[in-house]
């Protein structure tokens, strides 16, 4: 340890360079931008942000777990275009919400029964569903979006209660429901277990098929969650929706110190990692800055972030 | 006598923190077999790995034919002359033995840079012929090609730098028993072409039968260089651990049967043929045959990691094991053979470790009973007398010996009736071995059934009131308590046909 790190009252670790970077982004566009600094814009990126953090919350679990899911965007895609369908077809609309979380949990089914009964790599079966499903959200609609939701189904997106958007709120009792999960329950034993080990963990009698197939259910389910969430805040079900959603995440998650090869990283982290990059983009987006720029920043900074974790 | 080879000064290395080596004095003539041995961390790696270009010493010289040389990288002392075989094989298993042999060759290219295949094939073959590896086809890819011949190949490999020194570490791990003479053929084909090998080995038996003298290591210093005439096992381990180790064998007086706690008939899968056989309670029951004779099997399918036929008796009931989860719900604890990739989570602390297969039992509405594990954690660490500052430590940062108790200490908290421990003592030192072997005694007194599965002959015998002995998949024989000797053993393990006045 260096001298200067000797000398502070307390050991320089990941989260507080995360925490300080955000920091630091905030106050940079404190000052470029006037705008930046309001309660209102702060809770239009939280709104923002929803879709993105409550599929970063089952990509933490599996990319500890030593996994990945691509297939993220595409379920979403799916799920809210089941729904939309349910809900054109005559069915009630909060029916039609739980259709799309079926539709969510069904493809989270597939890709857990292919990755953990049958050992087949994640990235493969991921990708694999990420292609079909976008095809079948084409052919399911053919592209054509759904709107005309009533009202009360808005509330989800749209609604603020005391300045505060609701769909944030409900993304950070998630975080807190899940953090408890991983902390302070077996299950969460057995995804770091499973990512420092897999081997281990079934040499202990314990399910390594179960746990991964959880994982997915769970992921499925989220990315669902996420696509109601959108369709809610757009007022519109489409098939392009959650393209490239994946990479976001990923990205949050890998900035926010989860370890690419498993069995390191936490929530609390990739919260922090969600920020550091919605701010950065709202701040840029006041800037003027090209979204091309923008994924040029994001890029070199995933790299940066990322550039420690050797196997 | 002659000249020596290679002569190490003063040796001393620091790490930060730590004096591995600590002004080491070697010699090493031609011709000669020098064994080096002391327990794990007394720094044979640290010395092998300045030998061969690994690491710098932090003082000291090292003098090759008189000459002294720093080696900056293996690559520059394999160029020198000294070359190293490491216990786990460095070779391509897709590439062919001689591509492996000249894969970072340039004197092997042709014309115009092309690799010329026929000079690599026949000058790999006479090198590989010339160690009497006769019978092997360098062309022949190397995953086809059995672990003594992978050896040979490294072997060839490692001197087809003009090796004068060559170091082998631990070559008899990855061979099976009966392969190991082979190994000793090579070795003496070296030693009468003047090379000089450093012989790392755990394993007494084979010290005293190719080693022409020894040089023992115990905390970073040099105890003692003998030649083998003059040591005994004894006085060796004596100076490895610096104290007597009067009883490694803990004495188990011979018991009436009680009650039959496993009963396996006709079980068959893979490497096992209609296996059967029964577990008393408090019994040990030793289970030895040459690798691939079905042992291995027989564990995996009594816990659940593999399928098969065959009947299995828990307490007279009979019982269907699909599963490891299942297994540990009949109360069986498997103690698996590698330790690194199946007991241990590395990174974890020992406490979850040891928690790791009761979390189940430790979990109240979902959540996990933080003092009831630390309690439990800290009674295994007591127990077993697990060296560690605190249980909240990295299993990482500790000894084999302490590893594996940690793995004996998660099977324990889950109160197996049944526990199978297979390889209990890999890599782990002698004075750790000791204590290992009197829990597991201490386990069979208190009433657990065992079944031991052991590469080590010493401590199958030493352990066990029966022992069974596989032969390709099958029963030959079954010594009862004290019958057993080394010799027999082995005899009836490799080929029960030879020995004579015997049915089988």
């Amino acid at each position: 340890m260096s001298t200067l790190a000797r000398k502070l009252p307390f050991k320089p670790n990941r989260m507080l360079v995360q925490l300080l970077l955000l920091l630091l982004i905030i106050l940079f566009f404190s000052f470029q931008a006037p705008y930046f600094l309001s309660f209102t814009n702060f809770m239009n990126v939280l709104n923002q942000m929803v879709e993105v953090g409550l599929i970063a919350i089952p990509m933490t679990m599996i990319i500890i777990s030593g996994a990945m899911d691509l297939s993220v965007g595409s379920i979403l895609a799916f799920s809210a275009v089941c729904m939309g369908i349910a809900f054109e077809g005559g069915l009630n609309i909060w029916l039609s919400v739980i259709v799309g979380l079926l539709a969510g949990l069904a493809c989270g089914a597939v890709n857990g029964y292919l990755i953990a009964r049958h050992r087949m790599q994640a990235i493969v079966v991921t990708i694999g569903m990420l292609v079909m499903l976008r095809g079948l959200v084409y052919v399911l609609n053919e592209g054509r979006p759904v709107s005309g939701f009533p009202d009360a189904f808005y509330f989800m997106g749209q609604q603020y209660i005391w300045g505060i958007p609701f769909n944030a709120i409900f993304l950070a009792v998630m975080f807190l429901l899940v953090t408890f999960v991983m902390k302070k329950t077996r299950f969460g034993a057995y995804v770091y277990g499973i990512g420092n080990n897999e081997e281990t963990v079934h040499y202990s009698g314990i399910s390594v098929i179960r746990t991964r197939f959880i994982l997915f259910l769970l992921s499925g389910l989220f990315s669902a969650l996420a696509g109601v969430f959108l369709v809610s805040r757009l007022a519109s079900a489409e098939a392009t929706s959650g393209t490239n959603i994946e990479l976001d995440v990923i990205t949050a998650t890998l900035i926010g110190g989860t370890h690419i090869f498993g069995g390191r990283g936490s929530l609390s982290g990739t919260f922090v990692g969600l920020l550091i990059i919605v701010f950065l983009r709202n701040g840029l987006n006041l800037l003027g800055v090209s979204v091309l720029y923008q994924s040029v920043i994001l890029g070199i900074l995933l790299l940066i972030a990322v550039g420690k974790q050797k196997a | 006598m002659a000249n020596p080879v290679l002569t190490m000064e003063g040796i001393s290395k620091e790490f930060p923190g730590v004096k591995a080596l600590e002004g080491v004095d070697f010699e090493l003539y031609p011709g000669e077999v020098h064994a080096l041995m002391g327990e794990n961390g007394a720094g044979k790696s640290t010395l092998m790995k300045i030998l061969s270009g690994v690491y710098a010493p932090t003082n000291g010289i090292i003098r090759l034919k008189g000459e002294e040389v720093v080696f900056r990288n293996p690559l520059a002392a394999q160029h020198q002359g000294v070359s190293i075989i490491h216990q786990e094989f460095n070779l391509f298993p897709n590439l062919s033995a001689a591509e492996n042999m000249y894969i970072d060759r340039p004197e092997i290219a042709g014309r115009f840079g092309w690799l010329s295949w026929s000079k690599m094939y026949r000058e790999a073959q006479q090198l590989v012929d010339s160690i009497g590896g006769g019978g092997i086809d360098v062309r022949k890819e190397v995953r086809h090609l059995g672990v003594h011949s992978q050896q040979v190949i490294e072997i060839a490999k490692a001197l087809s730098f003009q090796a004068d020194v060559l170091i082998m570490d631990e070559p008899s791990a990855a061979l099976p028993e009966n392969e190991v003479q082979k190994m000793f053929e090579v070795v003496e084909r070296l030693k009468a072409q003047g090379v000089a090998i450093v012989y790392v080995s755990h394993r007494m038996k084979e010290i005293f039968e190719i080693a022409d003298k020894v040089t023992v290591l115990r905390d970073g210093r040099k105890i003692a260089t003998r030649n083998i005439s003059e040591v005994t096992e004894q006085s060796l381990i004596r100076m490895m651990v610096g104290k007597e180790v009067s009883q490694l064998y803990p004495v188990r007086p011979f018991q009436q049967r009680k009650e039959t706690v496993l009963q396996v008939k006709q079980l068959s899968l893979d490497a096992a043929h209609a296996v059967s056989f029964q577990l008393h309670k408090g019994e040990i029951l030793g289970l030895f045959g040459l690798p691939g004779s079905g042992s291995h099997t027989i564990a995996c399918r009594l816990f659940g990691l593999a399928k098969g036929t065959g009947e299995i008796g828990i307490n007279g009931k009979p019982v269907q094991i699909n599963s490891p989860a299942e297994a540990k719900e009949m109360r069986i604890a498997y103690v698996p053979p590698d330790r690194h990739r199946q007991g241990i989570i590395k990174p974890l602390s020992i406490r979850s470790n040891l928690a790791l297969p009761i979390l189940r039992d430790l979990s109240e509405g979902g959540r996990l009973n933080q003092e009831k594990i630390k309690k439990i954690s800290q009674y295994y660490m007591d127990r077993l007398h697990i060296k560690s500052p605190n249980d909240l430590q990295s299993v990482d940062f500790l000894s084999g010996g302490n590893q594996q108790k940690v793995v004996i200490g998660k099977w324990l908290a889950s109160k197996p009736e049944i526990l199978i421990l297979e390889e209990p003592t890999r890599g782990v030192d002698v004075g750790a071995k000791a204590e290992i072997y009197n829990i597991i005694h201490e386990l069979a007194q208190n009433g657990l059934s065992i079944l031991l599965i052991s590469s080590e002959m010493p401590e199958i015998i030493g352990l066990s009131d029966r022992i069974l002995v596989l032969h390709k998949g099958e029963f030959v024989h079954e010594f009862g308590h004290g019958e057993a000797d080394q010799e027999q053993l082995l005899k009836r393990a490799s080929n029960p046909r030879l020995v004579e006045g015997d049915a089988v």
